[in-house]
């Protein structure tokens, strides 16, 4: 029986012609000889004391020598499996992660349409359809289509329209004046495009490229999850100070359960309209379905009172003052110091006596500052009242939440004792 | 400080290799063998192994001969040359080798052939003769254990003891 071969010739011309069949990249590049190698080397290595190595013969006769061999050999069947996966499978996986491939594109460029100056007095317009072709003058099978309608009428002599080329990808090389070949339209004095690219062609991402985004973005912490993920934006978009809490409530049988609703806490109202939006927005876009974040600010208390301090003998000519000011405006008041500190006072003395210059700090008096004064703003005061903190009211009997900043002011009395 | 001069780490002509008759030592650990052991292990592993059966990247290592091939593939002449042809090739550490069988009353296997191998490790002055029981040849694989196997291996027709660390 005669068999009729002639079918294979036509499909390998067929694969010859057609651009767009790629040969992918094989996925995992591996040479099992290769890691042999290697590895045999990196055995044959003298040790770090110098002495020679147990493993230095590199003869295939020995022991080390047939555990690389099977070790790599089986690696290379592994590797073997995994170039069989199909791209679709690492893509729909991918797409698990998040990352979707970015499509290939076509290359866009301008293109000028000209006509004559007798055709304009004769009213002759020139229309230029949807989809007209104008081929290269470099390759013959190279042309660009143009992507709108143009029509030249009035006083005008020319018009520009966006063309693609009719090959995806990475845009070649464009020579101006190189698509200049018009097959169809009237009245038609020139066309040309005009060096302009509206549009980057994009050959599209490989696995590879994807599994690199996959990791570079792993990398940046572009994703709001967990808590960490939230802080590290939080800082990143420029959030001085922040504190998160997860809220949960309490079921009639007295079981805790986290709530899907977490509060970010940010200090520094001043960045308020910028930051806000910009935090509602990124958080829309990137954490966890069903999952609320709301950005609130801080409650910043302003805190004032009365502080006894005995300087160290070295410094007793220094003004008592100054010293605990740097003190607490380097280790207590915000964007330092803790959140809802309920043991705010000892940490206060704490870091008043960690100081070197100071010997001796005691606690006279500590309650909330002047509301009324003219330092605080009228929506602060709002805030403060409403969370019950008064003016002059002790610091003892305030009632420390963890989104509170105890801030101290300049109206701070300081003693010295001798 | 900084740039120390110091010796290049050099490593010997020979090398050491972890030995596949047998693996380990009586203790445990593995049998690590240098000099002419080392030269005496790489020789029994070209010669007890079967060609393709281990080593992936050299299809043509080995010589050992199948259980069931037919014996008059395996006249003793050619056979003995052919031993000399994958030490000459495999064994790289050595000079000159020569391999010829005999009949001995030592073997334990009726009509049971003694391999012969006289080889002088490079740069060394005086010959080795390794002599041990292949009953390989004969068409069966070895009958004993891989110990009692290397107690009759004989080098200048004494127990060699080199292999096992005299265990």
């Amino acid at each position: 029986m005669a068999t009729n071969y002639n079918y294979h010739y036509q499909i390998k011309e067929e694969l010859n012609t057609e651009s767009s069949i790629i040969k992918s990249p094989e996925l995992y590049n591996y040479d099992p000889r290769d890691i042999y190698e290697a590895a045999m080397n990196l055995a044959a290595e003298p040790l770090t004391n110098g002495e020679e190595s147990p493993f230095s013969s590199q003869s295939p006769n020995s022991t080390h020598a047939r555990l690389f061999e099977v070790i790599s050999y089986l690696q290379s069947l592994i590797g073997y499996e995994i170039n069989l996966v199909p791209d679709n499978v690492w893509i729909q996986l991918l797409r698990l992660r998040g990352i979707e491939p970015k499509t290939t594109k076509y290359p866009i460029i301008e293109l000028e349409f000209g006509r004559s100056q007798r055709d304009l007095d004769n009213n002759n317009d020139v229309y230029v359809p949807l989809g007209t072709k104008i081929y290269s003058t470099k390759y013959e099978s190279r042309f660009v289509i143009t992507t709108s309608e143009l029509l030249i009428s009035g006083n005008d002599l020319t018009g520009k329209v966006p063309a693609r080329l009719n090959q995806k990808g990475k845009t070649p090389d464009i020579v101006k004046n190189e698509y200049s070949i018009n097959r169809s339209i009237a009245h038609l004095s020139y066309v040309t495009n005009t060096g302009v690219i509206l549009q980057e062609g994009f050959d599209g991402e490989s696995i590879n490229d994807l599994v690199k985004r996959v990791r570079d973005k792993e990398n940046q912490r572009e994703r709001i999850v967990t808590q960490r993920d939230l802080k590290q934006f939080a800082s990143e978009n420029g959030v001085e100070k922040s504190n998160i809490l997860t809220n949960t409530f309490i079921d009639k049988y007295g079981n805790s359960h986290p709530q899907p609703v977490t509060t970010l806490f940010v200090y520094k109202r001043e960045d308020q309209e910028s930051i806000i939006p910009r935090l509602k927005f990124k958080l829309e876009e990137e954490s966890l379905i069903g999952h609320e974040i709301i950005p609130k600010f801080a409650i910043v208390v302003p805190i004032t009172g009365k502080i006894s301090i005995k300087l160290s003998s070295d410094s007793k000519r220094l003004d008592p003052f100054d010293v605990v000011a740097e003190v607490i405006d380097d280790q207590v008041n915000p964007p330092n110091g803790e959140w809802g500190d309920q043991k705010y006072k000892d940490t206060l003395i704490q870091n008043l006596e960690s100081d070197p210059r100071i010997y001796e700090a005691i606690i006279e008096d500590l309650y909330i500052e002047d509301l009324e004064g003219e330092l605080i703003n009228e929506e602060e005061k709002t805030i403060l009242n409403n969370n019950n903190l008064t003016s002059n009211q002790k610091f003892d009997t305030i009632n420390v939440m963890p989104w509170y900043l105890f801030q101290i002011q300049g109206s701070l009395q300081v003693n010295k004792i001798n | 400080m900084g740039n120390e001069i110091k010796p290049k780490k050099v490593r010997s002509l020979i090398g050491k290799s972890w030995s596949q008759y047998p693996p380990h030592k009586s203790n445990g650990d593995l049998n690590i063998v240098a000099g002419t052991p080392k030269v005496i292990s790489d020789i029994l592993s070209v010669i007890l192994t079967k060609k393709g059966e281990a080593s992936f990247f050299n299809p043509e290592y080995g010589v050992n001969p199948d259980l069931f091939s037919p014996l008059s593939e395996y006249d003793p002449d050619v056979f003995s040359s052919k031993v000399e042809e994958q030490i000459r090739t495999w064994v790289d550490t050595i000079e000159s080798v020569s391999v010829s069988t005999s009949r001995s009353a030592r073997t334990r296997v009726l009509d049971g052939l003694m391999i012969i191998i006289n080889f002088r490790i490079i740069n060394s002055p005086t010959n080795n003769l390794l002599t041990f029981d292949y009953y390989t040849y004969q068409g069966a694989i070895m009958e004993n254990d891989i110990d009692s196997f290397l107690n009759n291996v004989a080098i200048e027709d004494e127990r060699f003891k080199g292999l096992n660390n005299g265990n």
